[in-house]
């Protein structure tokens, strides 16, 4: 994807706040020259797990921002925490097992975790909407597609059931399916992978979201419809001025929609800036593994990274990478090290959690 | 055909019976692979590319005797594998082996990882019950995995591990054609380089030869010698690797690789966005199977004629009528 605003997002990143780390406290700097405020503002977020084979912090001391209309991926391979942290701004995790135990979803201004739980099934569908990975298992399959869509708009705008289905129809032709005044009445079974992530997708901009969390949106596609499907939420993220918080694992995904990512490992932010300055100069190790394990034309042989992906029940202690790392030493196995900003008087913020880039180092 | 090929296909067709519903009578049929011609040369690695539904497993099936086509044959080493009996049906199954996309489902949970990758030595009495664990150890710790896994289950294992036990019971009779079908598919990022290094070190240390099945396109351009792709249960281009990804002849293939998002945000690169989904594969059309979807379709021949399959430049093979 092209960028039309290069000169806007390198304002937007100077503001980008350092995220909060550890139990340290730091002052919110707020910046009164910046006309566009904060849509999302993720502030330590903390997601712990407990299940028979012990507690584990899924999400551990996660903090980002998001603003209108941008696109902010968050990028890992699986188990790292990436559609934790989502299902935890929605508060869709069942507890238990799953506890929010920390921080704060500053939404619009209101943080997410104290609201009751009916104003939150407000704003589930209605400001905030997700699109899941399997368009199969998020569709009822005894109902038609039409009446699904309609469900929403009906429950969040009272809109009655005929006018529902009208605009239904509209959110069909909008998401590039043909013919939907039948389409409308088809069940999911009957349509193609790719048409019912266009339904998923019709669904969750039908109150028209101010933020749209795609998780894996086009994983389970082929690679010409993930093509399309891509290009559908980049046009659509553009017509309704959305914020998208992009889950994804395919870098290459990332490279063409974000302007910001957020690389995560065993729950944590370990590298957070704009897309440009991650791809040019990744600084974390397992950032640069994972560029480097991607087959491009021209390299003879793949450099992976060693090892493999820990149990989030099992972390090392220390850096929780340092099991993997070829530069690890001593001090990565006996203490975590901060994010930090590595870029400080540079133009965009660049935070990197890795003992390689702090200067004073403890002990 | 080349007098050097391991496997030739010939003219091979398999299709599906399919019935529209419960209740009615009425049935069609799935084409899943329409008339398709190739062959593999001995020590080469052939891509084979194409989305879901293409018939790119059906393929594999055929190739290891798992399904009887309806027509064509396939010929391992200019015996037609359809007609071996017997001793010599044995001998090519151990000569043709295959490792599964999914690592989960592909291993017997309730045998321990020793009997997986031993079991198929002991069938073929390449060993006996005495010297079995040796040499499964000895797999082991070529395809990576310690020897002090000998004794545990498949489920204590990540999916990286597992595919690893895949590679080595696939190894075990010392094959000379291996079947990959998305063997790294459902890998994450780290554990796909490490699983293609791996394969690809095997392939140099025995002299194999693969047929490696995948979607992704990256992952076949990395691998491959030779890069087939597969549309509608036809291989509609095939060449070598480097040419096919620079200077393809068929807009399938063009719009195929324009589709894939390249890691490098600086990278701006036209693409080539298709209309509509891939056509089901039931019942059959005249013309080019891909015309409907297609960019440059000319109305006057795309429609009515199917596009022969032809030599476009040396060694690469595309089936259009427009270029």
């Amino acid at each position: 994807m092209s960028d039309p605003d290069c000169g806007s997002r390198i304002k937007r990143l100077t503001h980008l706040q350092p995220p909060v780390i550890g139990s340290r406290q730091t002052t919110t700097t707020t910046d009164i020259t910046d006309s566009m405020p904060e849509l999302l503002e993720v502030d330590n977020l903390q997601t712990q797990l407990h299940l028979p084979q012990g507690s584990a912090h899924v999400v551990d001391h996660v903090s980002f921002t998001l603003r209108s209309s941008q696109t902010l991926a968050l990028v890992g391979e699986s188990g790292c925490g990436k559609t934790m942290t989502a299902y935890s701004i929605l508060r869709l995790l069942p507890s238990p097992p799953a506890a929010i135990t920390g921080g704060r979803i500053v939404f619009n201004g209101d943080n997410l975790l104290d609201l009751s739980e009916k104003k939150m099934r407000r704003i589930r569908g209605g400001k905030i909407s997700i699109i899941f990975q399997e368009p199969l298992t998020s569709l009822n399959p005894v109902f038609r597609v039409g009446n699904q869509i309609a469900e929403v708009l009906q429950v969040h705008t009272g809109a009655t059931a005929q006018a529902a289905l009208e605009i239904a129809v509209q959110l069909l032709r909008d998401v590039g399916i043909p013919s939907p005044e039948q389409r409308i009445r088809d069940y999911p079974h009957q349509m193609s992978g790719g048409m019912r992530q266009r339904v998923m997708i019709a669904m969750a901009i039908a109150c028209n979201p101010q933020l749209l969390i795609a998780d894996e949106p086009t994983t389970a596609l082929d690679v010409t419809v993930q093509a399309q499907i891509m290009e559908l939420l980049n046009r659509l993220k553009e017509q309704h001025n959305m914020a998208m918080l992009l889950i994804t694992h395919d870098l290459g995904i990332v490279a063409e929609t974000a302007h910001d990512v957020a690389v995560m490992y065993a729950g944590r932010i370990i590298e957070y800036t704009d897309v440009t300055t991650l791809f040019t100069k990744p600084a974390n190790p397992y950032t640069r593994g994972l560029l480097d394990s991607l087959p491009r034309p021209g390299i003879a042989r793949l450099k992976p990274i060693r090892g493999m992906i820990p149990s989030v029940f099992e972390l090392p202690g220390g850096c929780k990478f340092c099991t993997r790392c070829d530069k690890a030493f001593d001090l990565c196995m006996r203490q975590e090290p901060d994010l930090i900003n590595i870029a400080p008087g540079g133009e965009t913020p660049h935070f990197v959690r890795c003992w390689l880039y702090q200067k004073e180092t403890p002990r | 055909m080349d007098t050097t090929s391991l496997l030739d296909v010939i003219d091979l067709k398999k299709s599906f019976p399919v019935s529209k519903g419960l209740f009615s009578g009425d049935s069609g049929c799935i084409q899943a692979v329409n008339g398709i011609n190739f062959s593999i040369v001995q020590g080469e690695i052939l891509g084979l590319v194409g989305e879901s539904g293409c018939g790119k497993s059906t393929v594999a099936r055929l190739a290891l005797n798992l399904d009887r086509p309806d027509s064509g044959s396939i010929l391992f080493k200019g015996d037609n594998i359809f007609d071996l009996r017997q001793d010599a049906l044995k001998q090519f199954r151990r000569r043709v082996q295959i490792i599964f996309q999914d690592p989960f489902s592909s291993l017997n949970p309730r045998k321990k990882v020793g009997s997986i990758i031993g079991e198929p030595l002991l069938i073929h009495n390449i060993a006996t019950r005495r010297n079995m664990p040796e040499k499964v150890i000895r797999l082991m710790e070529l395809v990576g995995l310690r020897p002090e896994y000998y004794d545990r289950y498949p489920h204590e294992f990540s999916s990286g591990q597992r595919q690893r036990i895949g590679i080595a019971r696939a190894l075990c009779l010392t094959p000379e054609l291996i079947v990959a079908d998305e063997p790294v598919s459902a890998l994450d990022v780290s554990i796909q380089a490490q699983t293609i290094n791996l394969l690809l070190d095997l392939q140099k240390q025995f002299g194999l030869t693969y047929l490696f099945i995948s979607h992704d396109l990256s992952i076949v351009r990395h691998v491959s010698t030779r890069v087939a792709v597969m549309y509608l249960g036809k291989i509609v281009e095939l060449g070598p690797n480097a040419r096919l990804y620079e200077r393809s002849f068929h807009p399938y293939t063009e719009a195929l690789l324009s589709a894939v998002p390249v890691p490098d945000p600086g990278e701006k690169k036209p693409r080539v966005i298709l209309n509509g989904d891939p056509p089901s594969p039931i019942g059959r059309r005249a013309g080019c199977a891909f015309a409907d979807r297609c960019p440059i379709a000319d109305p006057a021949m795309c429609f009515d004629n199917e596009p022969p399959f032809v030599e476009k430049a040396a060694g690469h093979w595309a089936s259009c009528h427009k270029r």
